[in-house]
C-alpha cells in the first residue's frame, strides 16, 4: 500500500502545489469565519443503575483536549467553535467506557462520523450523525483477587508434603495388617494376573532385544572405527 | 494458518502481559498510592448561602468547595488556560461563567450543586478586542473598548444566548489606558486626568465624571478596581490606601468617607452593609487584622487573625456574615486559600494552590534513624580501645532489643527516618509562584513549605522550568542533606541561589547572582564533604560555583568536565568545555555548536543521572553477545521546521554532548507537536503527532555497538571507531500524551516500563519489551525473547497506574528508585497531583502480599510433632518385635 502512494506522490506534486497557492486566499477567509458545532448525545450504561450525578463526572474532549464538551442533564453535548476538518471524539467517564468516534467535517460544512482505525485510516465504517454513544461497558482496572479455596490448602504442596507421609506411613502398614484387607488384595492381583500377560516379562524381553540391537550397532561402529 | 497463529500468539502475549503483570488487586487502592486535587489560583469567589463556595481560577477551572473544610465539592476544568481565561464569574440560581481566547467567548451555565452543565452557548468576535462582561437582570452585556475612539455594547439573553438588538456604538474618546478602566455592576469606569469618568451602560449613555481634585485627590499613582457589591462601586487605591467611590444609577456618586485597605470586601448583614477589610498591624509583630465597618455609622470592630503560620499579603475574595459571625474567603500571595472565622479570627481550613503548578520535583532519601546511626558509628576510625568498642555494641544491641520488645517499629512510618526498603522519602516540590513544599510520600502531607517572595522560575523549552539539585543525599549521616534551588528574580531577572535542608527546611544560604542564569549543573564528583558542587553559567558567560571552595575540585577535573546548553533564541545547542579553568577562577569556553537554522528546538531527553545500565551487552540465540551503546553523554533533541510543502518537519537527532558529533539523526514530515522524548540506556522513545494518518506515533530507538565491545571499562566520547548501530521502529499511540518519562530502579536489573500520561485522564504504563525494535541487525524472533511486531500499542484500563482515578492537565511524571530492585516511585504532577509506587517486573523480592505466615508456621509445628510422634511410635515398634 505504501509502496503505490509512493508511487503517486510525484505524479500529483505539481496539481496539489497549483491548488494550494489558487486556494490560500481564499482558505483563509472562510476558515476564520466557518466555525462548526458537534452534536451529539452520551447515554448512561442504565438508567436506572447510573449514579445520578454522572452528567457532571463525564467530559467530552476532541482531539486530546483541543476541544472540550460537557454533557447535559439529559446527555446531550455541544461542542462549539469547531473549524473544519477531522476529529477524533472520545468521551471520558471513569466508570465506563465508550468507543471514541471520528468526526469529520468538510469546508462545506458535511458532518460525517466514523469508527476509530489507526491502523488503516482510509478504512470508513460509517456512523450516525449526530452521535449516539452507548458504552462497551464498564471499566475493569482491577485484577480480581483469587478467592481461598478448601482445595487450594488441602492441595498446596506444604500440605500433601505434611499429609501423604503420615499415609503411608501410618494408614498404608494398618491396610496390610488386616486380615481382610489382605485377602481383597490377593484377589485383586489374582484377577490381574489372569487379564494380562506378565508385565515384568514384557518389559525385560523388550528391553533384551533393544539391547541387542544396540550391541550389535556398537559393535559395527566400533569395527569401522578400527 | 500463520495468519491465524499470529493472532494467537498476539492474544496470548495479550493476556501475558496485561492481565497478569500489572494491574492493581481492588483491595490495594489507596494502600500505597494517594491523590490530590487542585483547582488553580483563585480569581472570581462567591459564597453564598448554601455552604458552598463556588470558585474561578487562573487554570480555568470552575469548582465549588465547602465551606465548612475546604473540600472540593465538585470540579469542572475549562479550555487550556494558556489561551482562554475566565472573564466572568456570576452566581445567583446557577453559576454563569464566561471564558475564551479573545476572539470566541463561551458563556456557561452550571448547577450549583451538582456541577452539571446548563447550557453552553458562544460570543464569537470577528477581532481580537479587550473584553469586559457583565450581568443585568437576566442579560449578559458585553463591552468592547477601542481606546481613544468608543465602546462597543452588545446585550444577549442570559439563558438562551439571544442577541437583542444591535451592538451599540458609545463614544469614548476618554477611553485611554484600558488598565485604568474598570467595570461594575452597569458603570464602565476609568481613571483619566484626576477624574474618573464613568458611564451608566444602560441608561442614556452619558458621561459623568467625578473629579478627585475636589476631595484633594491626585490620580496619580492612582489604580481602579471593580468593587462587587449590591450597589455598583469602584475602588479608589493610592498608596495601599483605597476609597470606596459609590455610583448611583442616575449619575451621581457618593465617596464613602472611610479609608480602607485595598483588600475590601462589601458583605451584608441582614439590614446592615459592611465593609470588611483586611490590614496589617504595626505593633503585635505585624500581625494582620480584619476590620468590620458599618457603612452607615462608620462603627468599627476589628479582629486579629490568630495564626503561627506565615501570612504573605492576604487578600480578601469575598465574606459571609450573619450577626457578628462572619466566614471571610482569604487568598495570600503564596496562592494558599483560607478561611478565617470571625469573631475568634482562628483560620477554620487552609488549601494550598500553589501546588496546581509544579516547576521542578525532586525525590529526597530520609536519614538513617538514631538507632541504626549509633550502629553505623560502631566503627568510627576515632572511636578508642576495645572495650570502648564492646560497650558501644552492647548499647547499640540493647537499644535494638527494647525497641524490638516495645514494637515500636511501626511508629517509624510517623517520624522522618528511613525505612527499609526505601519507599520512605520525602519530594521536593518548586512551584510556579516560588513557594517550595515537601510532601511526605506515605501519606501525601505536607512537611513543611516556604514562599520565596519575588522568585519566578525560568522558561524552558515549551514551559516553566526551576532547576531543583539533591547537592548531598542523607547517606551521609553526621552531614545534613543539602539541596539547591535556582529561580529567577521576578524583579530583576537575576538569578537566586536557594540552598536549604530538605528534612528540616533550614535555610543554609541564599544566594543573589548578579546576572540571569543560562545554565547549571552538578558536578558528578563530590567534594571531601560528600558536597557535588554546582556549576552555574550566567549569561555573561560567567561560571558560578556553588559552594566557592569547589574551585579546585573543578580544577582537578577540568579535562573530564563537559556541559552543553540549548538556546531557545538562538536555535542552537552549543557544548562548553572547563580545560581553561584555572586554580583561582572557572571558565568554560565553547567547544562545539549545531545550529539548527529556521527550526525551533522543542523538546529534547537526556538520560536520568543516576541510572545504571546492569547488562552491557544482550545473549542472542547463537550465544553471541550483541554490545549496547551505552554512552552517558548522549543528547536527544527534536525539531520542529516550517515547511511549505510537509507542513511541520520533526527531525530528531542524537548528538554527543562532549564532541558535538550528530551520531544519528531521523526526519518525519506532516508532524505537529506535542513531541516527547524518553532517553534510557541505550534506547529512546519518541512520540509525535503524525497529521498525514492523524495519530500520535510512537518511535522506539535501540543503540548497540556491535559484536565486539571498543571499551569494556570506560566509554570515551572521543574515541569513536564506528557510529553505533541504531535500529528503530514506530508504534501507534491510540491516545494523546501529555508527559512520558520511563521507571527507574536502584540496579537497572528490573524491565523498564514506559509511563505515558494521556489526556484522557489515565497514566498508563507500556513494558519496553514490547516496543523493542527488531530489524535485520538486532535480534529477532520469538526464541530471542521477542514478540512479534504490533502496530498499535494496546492501552488497557488495567494498565493505568492510577486506575479510576483521572488525572488532568499533567504537566510532567517524576520517577525515583525505591531500595527495593523491584519498586520505582512515581510522582504525577498537574492540576492533581498523584503518587504511587510501580513494580514493572512484580515484587519479586517480596514474598507476597497474601502470603500465608500462619500456614508456614503450622506446617512446621505439625512437621516436628509429627517426627517427634513417629520417632516415639517407631521405638516402641521397635520395643515390641525385640519381645517377640
Amino acid at each position: 500500500m505504501l509502496g503505490k502512494e509512493l508511487l503517486l506522490v510525484p505524479l500529483l506534486l505539481p496539481i496539489f502545489i497549483n491548488s494550494i497557492i489558487a486556494t490560500n486566499e481564499s482558505n483563509e477567509e472562510i476558515e476564520i469565519h466557518r466555525l462548526y458545532t458537534i452534536e451529539g448525545k452520551v447515554y448512561p450504561p442504565d438508567v436506572l443503575f447510573s449514579r445520578p450525578n454522572w452528567q457532571a463526572n463525564t467530559r467530552i474532549i476532541v482531539n486530546g483536549g483541543e476541544y472540550i464538551g460537557f454533557v447535559k442533564e439529559d446527555g446531550s453535548f455541544v461542542i462549539h467553535n469547531i473549524p473544519s476538518g477531522s476529529y477524533i471524539l472520545e468521551v471520558l467517564n471513569s466508570e465506563y467506557t465508550y468507543e471514541p468516534v471520528r468526526v469529520e467535517i468538510n469546508t462545506k460544512g458535511k458532518f460525517r462520523a466514523r469508527k476509530v482505525n489507526h491502523v488503516q485510516t482510509s478504512l470508513v465504517i460509517q456512523l450516525p450523525y449526530p452521535l449516539k454513544l452507548k458504552p462497551i461497558g464498564r471499566t475493569k482496572y482491577f485484577q480480581i483477587r483469587e478467592q481461598w479455596r478448601i482445595t487450594d490448602f488441602l492441595f498446596s504442596p506444604m500440605v500433601l508434603m505434611m499429609v501423604l507421609p503420615l499415609v503411608f506411613l501410618m494408614v498404608l502398614p494398618k491396610m496390610l495388617n488386616d486380615p481382610e484387607t489382605r485377602k481383597e488384595l490377593e484377589q485383586v492381583q489374582s484377577l490381574t494376573k489372569f487379564e494380562m500377560p506378565e508385565m515384568t516379562d514384557l518389559v525385560s524381553n523388550f528391553l533384551a532385544g533393544q539391547g541387542q540391537h544396540q550391541t550389535k550397532k556398537t559393535s559395527k561402529s566400533s569395527k569401522k572405527r578400527q | 494458518m500463520d495468519y491465524f497463529k499470529s493472532i494467537l500468539l498476539e492474544f496470548l502475549i495479550f493476556l501475558l502481559f496485561f492481565n497478569k503483570t500489572f494491574a492493581l488487586y481492588e483491595d490495594q487502592v489507596d494502600k500505597f498510592d494517594w491523590k490530590q486535587s487542585y483547582i488553580g489560583k483563585i480569581e472570581f469567589a462567591n459564597l453564598d448561602s448554601l455552604k458552598k463556595i463556588i470558585v474561578a481560577t487562573e487554570e480555568n477551572v470552575i469548582a465549588s468547595l465547602n465551606l465548612k473544610n475546604g473540600q472540593i465539592v465538585w470540579r469542572q476544568v475549562l479550555e487550556n488556560p494558556l489561551e482562554h481565561r475566565i472573564k466572568l464569574l456570576h452566581v445567583q440560581k446557577e453559576a454563569v461563567s464566561v471564558s475564551g481566547d479573545g476572539h470566541n467567548w463561551f458563556v456557561r451555565g452550571w448547577d450549583l450543586s451538582s456541577g452539571t452543565l446548563l447550557r453552553e452557548w458562544t460570543i464569537h468576535l470577528d477581532k481580537n478586542m479587550t473584553s469586559y462582561f457583565t450581568v443585568s437582570e437576566n442579560k449578559l452585556l458585553h463591552i468592547a473598548a477601542v481606546p481613544h475612539s468608543h465602546i462597543e455594547l452588545s446585550k444577549y439573553h442570559l439563558l438562551s444566548g439571544q442577541n437583542s438588538g444591535k451592538s451599540i456604538k458609545i463614544n469614548g474618546p476618554w477611553i485611554k489606558d484600558l488598565t485604568q478602566c474598570t467595570i461594575s455592576g452597569l458603570f464602565f469606569a476609568c481613571l483619566d486626568e484626576n477624574k474618573v469618568k464613568y458611564i451608566n451602560l444602560l441608561q442614556e449613555q452619558k458621561m459623568y465624571a467625578y473629579d478627585l481634585s475636589d476631595v484633594g485627590k491626585e490620580s496619580e499613582s492612582m489604580s481602579i478596581l471593580p468593587f462587587k457589591s449590591t450597589e455598583s462601586s469602584v475602588i479608589l487605591v493610592k498608596n495601599d490606601n483605597a476609597k470606596v467611590l459609590r455610583l448611583n444609577p442616575d449619575g451621581s456618586f457618593y465617596l464613602l468617607p472611610y479609608e480602607v485597605s485595598p483588600s475590601v470586601v462589601s458583605a451584608t448583614n441582614g439590614e446592615q452593609n459592611i465593609l470588611l477589610h483586611i490590614s496589617q498591624m504595626v505593633e503585635n509583630n505585624g500581625k494582620y487584622q480584619i476590620t468590620n465597618l458599618d457603612t452607615l455609622t462608620g462603627e468599627e470592630i476589628v479582629f486579629t487573625i490568630e495564626t503561627n503560620k506565615e501570612f504573605w499579603q492576604p487578600n480578601i475574595l469575598c465574606a459571609i456574615c450573619k450577626g457578628t459571625a462572619c466566614r471571610v474567603l482569604v487568598q495570600t500571595l503564596d496562592n494558599s486559600l483560607s478561611v478565617i472565622q470571625l469573631p475568634s479570627g482562628k483560620i477554620v481550613w487552609t488549601r494550598e494552590e500553589a501546588l496546581s503548578q509544579i516547576v521542578a520535583t525532586e525525590f529526597v532519601e530520609l536519614p538513617v534513624s538514631p538507632l541504626d546511626a549509633s550502629i553505623e558509628h560502631e566503627f568510627d576510625i576515632g572511636s578508642g580501645g576495645v572495650i570502648d568498642m564492646f560497650k558501644k555494641r552492647i548499647t547499640s544491641q540493647f537499644n535494638q532489643l527494647k525497641l524490638l520488645m516495645s514494637g515500636s517499629q511501626t511508629t517509624t512510618n510517623t517520624t522522618l527516618w528511613r525505612d527499609d526498603f526505601g519507599l520512605h522519602k520525602l519530594i521536593v516540590l518548586v512551584t510556579k509562584v516560588g513557594k517550595l513544599f515537601v510532601l511526605d510520600t506515605l501519606t501525601g502531607n505536607i512537611v513543611w513549605s516556604k514562599y520565596l517572595p519575588n522568585t519566578s522560575p525560568f522558561d524552558g523549552l515549551n514551559n516553566q522550568i526551576a532547576a531543583l539539585f539533591v547537592q548531598r543525599t542523607a547517606r551521609h549521616h553526621p552531614l545534613s542533606p543539602q539541596c539547591i534551588v535556582l529561580m529567577k528574580s521576578s524583579i530583576s531577572g537575576n538569578g537566586i541561589v536557594y540552598i536549604f535542608d530538605p528534612i528540616t527546611g533550614n535555610v543554609v544560604n541564599v544566594k543573589y547572582l548578579s546576572s540571569p542564569i543560562q545554565q547549571a549543573m552538578l558536578m558528578p564528583q563530590e567534594t571531601e564533604n560528600f558536597l557535588k558542587p554546582l556549576i552555574i553559567f550566567t549569561t555573561e558567560g560567567l561560571v558560578e560555583l556553588v559552594p566557592e571552595s569547589a574551585i579546585m575540585d573543578l580544577y582537578s577535573y577540568r579535562h573530564v568536565l563537559f556541559m552543553f546548553n540549548i538556546n531557545k533564541d538562538r536555535k542552537s545547542i552549543s557544548g562548553y568545555s572547563f580545560r581553561h579553568s584555572t586554580e583561582k577562577e572557572a571558565k568554560a569556553t565553547l567547544k562545539w555548536n549545531v545550529d539548527f537554522g529556521p527550526s525551533e528546538v522543542v523538546s529534547y531527553g537526556i538520560r536520568p543521572a543516576s541510572e545504571i545500565v546492569h547488562s552491557q551487552g544482550r545473549v542472542l540465540g547463537d550465544r553471541s553477545v550483541l554490545y549496547k551503546y551505552v554512552n552517558p553523554n548522549l543528547i536527544a533533541l527534536s525539531t520542529l521546521t516550517d515547511d511549505p510543502l510537509h507542513k511541520n518537519v520533526h527531525t530528531f537527532y542524537l548528538i554527543d554532548g562532549v564532541s558535538g558529533l550528530v551520531i544519528y539523526s531521523a526526519c518525519h514530515k506532516r508532524t505537529r507537536e506535542p513531541i516527547h522524548i524518553i532517553h534510557s540506556e541505550n534506547w529512546l522513545v519518541y512520540t509525535y503527532f503524525n497529521e498525514r494518518f492523524r495519530r500520535t506515533e510512537v518511535v522506539a530507538l535501540e543503540l548497540y555497538e556491535g559484536s565486539f565491545q571498543s571499551n569494556s571499562t570506560h566509554f570515551s566520547s572521543h574515541a569513536i571507531s564506528q557510529l553505533p548501530h541504531v535500529e528503530s521502529q514506530a508504534y501507534i499511540l491510540p491516545a494523546v500524551a501529555s508527559a512520558a518519562t520511563v521507571t527507574l530502579t536502584e540496579r537497572g536489573i528490573t524491565s523498564k516500563h514506559l509511563l505515558f500520561a494521556l489526556t484522557n485522564g489515565a497514566v498508563t504504563q507500556v513494558p519496553w519489551m514490547i516496543m523493542e525494535p527488531r530489524g535485520a541487525f538486532g535480534p529477532s524472533g520469538p526464541e530471542e525473547g521477542f514478540i512479534p511486531y504490533v502496530p498499535e500499542l494496546p492501552l488497557p484500563p488495567e494498565a493505568n497506574i492510577n486506575y479510576n482515578q483521572s488525572l488532568l492537565r499533567v504537566r510532567g511524571i517524576s520517577v525515583s528508585p525505591a531500595r527495593l530492585e523491584s519498586t520505582c516511585l512515581v510522582l504525577v504532577h498537574g492540576l492533581d497531583l498523584f503518587y504511587t509506587r510501580v513494580a514493572p517486573s512484580k515484587t519479586f523480592d517480596l514474598l507476597k502480599e497474601d502470603f500465608d505466615h500462619g500456614l508456614i508456621v503450622m506446617v512446621l509445628v505439625g512437621l516436628t510433632i509429627a517426627s517427634f510422634v513417629t520417632k516415639y511410635l517407631a521405638s516402641q515398634k521397635a520395643v515390641r518385635q525385640m519381645w517377640k
